[in-house]
């Protein structure tokens, strides 16, 4: 058997990265004040003030990141939150520009920068997934595919579900719409997101489901409620079916956009290529855009997670090869 | 056990033993063999490839032996599975022309002659088909999915269905139901279930047969001329037969043999040539012969019964039992350039990966009579290469011996236009 | 400072005073931002384009 060096490093480079966003204030003794990084204020020489709601608590770095840095990690994490949060609190509270400029350059920067690489590689939730997988083929129990169109109907409501978070964050804004609405919607990509119940099981960060907000509408708690619940399902079921979350994520979602054009770039040697099908059964989204694409160089496409788990089977020599820049850093 | 031919209507099996054809076939590969042996600097490792051919070694090996015995044709039959059930496979795909006679008396006679001469063998008897318990076809072409329906008269036949696409979406989940039928059909057979450690085992010892091909393959890349294409045909076809670990042990003695040779300066080939086209089969290796006569030499092919066999290998994502199969599946169906699925551009990828590999002066396009597939590939292949102004010879012959003065004008006429 | 404010320093934040008649220089720290996120963009949207055959 091969000795499957991208997966093994990728193991290593999630492990961290999930020991760092979830439990990093803990593990390296960080606390808040101390920490003064990126996010800093350049005429005052002072931290950038952005819990602009509602500074109960908070992280030692006073910013976020694409990946599910998740804010649920409370006390023991090391980031703000994901991007999805930064957005949809953008959107709602629309602070000055001072303000969210360095988060946003921040984020953008990172996106630009690694794209989906932050949800193969660094995005912890999504390596839980990983791992439930993992404890089914230790178990040797068989996995489920997604057919063509689950897959296709999973696609195109990530997209929804993104537009529809970021307009009902920017909506609650307007001041004529009703407290019954803004109330039960405020953070709603939180409510019902997978992460808000799993991150806070590991860090043992407190967080109630609460469906009686008092005078928020019921049928918008209710409605937020079951799509938890069905999100957090699908989630589950990675355990039977490759990286099922990862395929709505609405993080996911937007980091796809930078897929093509980020300065990670995944080629392929189509005369090298036999067409052997090891890269469409390898992969964890299920996608056959390596497989199939026979005249481009450039194989990125929206739903790779950059995981070059294709790129670490396919039995070509220098069949893929994923660059930096330009420059080879994994060859098949 | 399970058959997949009805039995309304049976037909008497037509069994000519003759041991005067026997004789015939021994002789053609021991005159193959002496032939191959002299060769100026030739590698003692091949030897023991040749005696696959040469005695009835592995023949008795396999009738004394309790273990069943599947016979294989083509490139489809996942052999991993097989052994995971400790049925050994023996692939059936014969290139004698002294069975071709025999099995005229029940095949009409404008069929291919792989498909003739492979059911002629029933006929004569005295062979591998012989010794096995049952034979799994898949139906690639035509022919062979007939060959089934007269083979059903000897042998219990399964089919495994091929499709005729290799459009990942619409025909994976088809090709690996048929692929777990089969596997049904083995727990049916042999009485118990599938082993997940021994089928991961097999599908192991099969990446290793192919990690060593593989090796052979980049030492005769850089070095073309260190063994013929004869003697390398015959090492790969030698694995139709044999036992796995012991095929590898002695690739492997072969790969330390090359490397000792390649130390000194192997004779560069004047005239490099790419095979290409239906299968040339053991002993048939006479078009091999002719351009070796002229002085010209193939330095690789891209045929089911060379290279392709023993390239490709299973990769499961994951190894439980579920996924072995599905990269099973994959390996049995995808990298296969058969031109009984529609689509030639894989086979014109992979033939000019090949020949920039070998950086090859010609192409040889080996034409069985009465194959319309490759026939039909043809066109585009020649096109394509005639585009890259890599000039291109059809052979068009048959397991005969008739046309070797004819094909001999041919070849040679194509060596003069490359020089 | 507002009262707000004095509660959020309290728990350790610090806020970003608020400049009467800025000049030039008190924006300085933006311009920076808004011209990384500038090249950010411009940057994903060269690199876009210049692969867009490839």
């Amino acid at each position: 058997m091969v000795w499957h060096k991208i997966t093994w490093s990728r193991r290593v480079v999630q492990v961290l990265s999930f020991l760092f966003l979830f439990y990093g204030a803990t593990l390296l003794n960080l606390k808040p004040q101390e920490i003064k990084w990126y996010s800093l204020d350049g005429k005052n020489q002072k931290m950038a003030e952005l819990l602009y709601a509602n500074p109960t608590w908070t992280q030692p770095f006073q910013t976020f990141l694409p990946g599910r840095s998740c804010r649920f990690a409370g006390t023991t994490g090391t980031f703000r939150g994901c991007l999805m949060y930064f957005l949809s609190d953008t959107l709602t509270w629309r602070p000055p520009w001072k303000v969210i400029l360095p988060s946003l350059a921040l984020l953008l920067g990172l996106m630009v920068l690694l794209a989906r690489f932050w949800c193969g590689w660094l995005c912890p939730i999504g390596f839980l997934s990983e791992m439930l997988n993992e404890a089914r083929r230790f178990t040797g129990l068989a996995r489920i595919k997604f057919p063509a169109w689950w897959l296709a109907t999973l696609k195109a409501a990530g997209y929804a579900l993104t537009a529809a978070l970021l307009f009902s964050a920017w909506a609650i804004s307007w001041s004529f719409v009703a407290w019954s609405v803004k109330k039960p919607l405020y953070l709603a990509t939180c409510q019902i997101c997978p992460s808000k119940l799993i991150t806070p099981l590991l860090t043992g960060f407190p967080v109630m489901i609460n469906l009686q907000f008092p005078g928020a509408s019921t049928a918008l708690l209710v409605t937020l409620f079951v799509l938890l619940v069905m999100f957090t399902l699908l989630y589950f079921s990675s355990a039977v079916m490759k990286r099922s979350w990862c395929k709505l994520c609405p993080g996911g979602v937007i980091l796809s956009f930078f897929n093509r054009g980020s300065f990670l770039t995944k080629e392929k040697d189509a005369l090298r290529c036999t067409k052997c099908a090891i890269c469409a059964d390898a992969c964890p989204m299920e996608t056959l855009a390596v497989y199939e694409e026979k005249s481009r160089v450039i194989v990125d496409h929206t739903q790779c997670i950059q995981c070059y788990r294709c790129v670490d089977l396919c039995p070509e020599k220098k069949c893929l090869t994923v660059k930096f820049l330009g420059l080879p850093i994994f060859k098949s | 056990m399970h058959t997949d031919f009805e039995k309304r209507y049976a037909r008497t099996p037509v069994r000519r033993p003759s041991e005067k054809i026997l004789n015939g076939m021994r002789d053609a590969s021991r005159d193959l063999a002496r032939r191959l042996q002299q060769r100026p600097g030739r590698l003692p490792g091949l030897s023991v490839f040749e005696t696959m051919f040469t005695t009835e070694q592995r023949l008795a090996e396999l009738r004394a032996s309790d273990r069943r015995v599947a016979g294989t044709y083509c490139y489809f039959v996942p052999e991993e599975l097989l052994r995971a059930f400790d049925v050994t496979p023996v692939r059936l795909c014969s290139g004698f022309t002294e069975t071709i006679a025999p099995s005229e008396e029940v095949l009409p006679r404008d069929i291919c002659p792989l498909v003739k001469s492979s059911f002629g063998s029933a006929v004569v008897g005295g062979g591998y088909l012989d010794e096995c318990d049952v034979i799994i076809l898949p139906t690639s072409c035509d022919a062979k999915t007939k060959l089934g329906e007269y083979l059903a008269d000897y042998k219990p036949v399964w089919l495994l269905n091929l499709p005729s696409t290799k459009d990942y979406a619409i025909v994976k989940p088809f090709w690996v139901q048929e692929i777990k039928r089969l596997k049904t059909k083995l727990e049916n057979w042999t009485g118990r279930k599938l082993d997940r450690k021994k089928l991961k085992d097999a599908i192991g010892l099969f990446q290793k047969r192919s990690k060593v091909y593989r090796e052979l393959y980049e030492l005769r890349r850089a070095h073309p001329g260190v063994i013929s294409h004869q003697d390398w045909l015959m090492a790969i076809q030698a694995s139709f037969y044999a036992d796995v670990p012991t095929w590898i042990a002695q690739a492997e003695n072969l790969v330390q043999e090359i490397r000792k040779a390649v130390v000194r300066p192997v004779p560069d080939l004047k005239v490099k040539l790419l095979l290409t086209g239906a299968p040339v089969i053991w002993p048939n290796y006479k078009i091999l012969n002719i351009i070796d006569e002229l002085g010209a030499a193939v330095v690789a092919d891209e045929m089911c019964s060379g290279h392709q066999r023993l390239w490709d290998y299973a990769e499961p994502d994951e190894w439980t039992t579920d996924g072995m199969l599905e990269a099973l599946a994959s390996r049995y169906l995808f990298p296969a350039t058969c031109p009984c699925f529609t689509g030639t551009c894989d086979r014109v990828d992979k033939l000019l990966k090949m020949a920039e590999d070998f950086n090859v002066d010609g192409v040889i396009y080996h034409d069985l009579r009465l194959c319309q597939l490759f026939d039909m590939e043809r066109d585009l292949v020649s096109r394509v290469l005639k585009e890259r102004k890599m000039p291109m010879l059809t052979l068009h012959t048959d397991y005969g011996q008739e046309d070797v003065e004819q094909l001999k004008t041919r070849v040679e006429a194509f060596l003069e236009i490359i020089r | 400072m507002s009262a707000e404010s004095a509660a959020q320093a309290q728990s350790g934040m610090i806020t970003i005073e608020v400049v009467d008649n800025p000049s030039f220089w008190d924006y300085a720290g933006e311009y920076v931002y808004v011209g990384i996120i500038v090249l950010f963009v411009g940057l994903f949207l060269w690199r876009r384009w210049a692969m867009r055959k490839k």
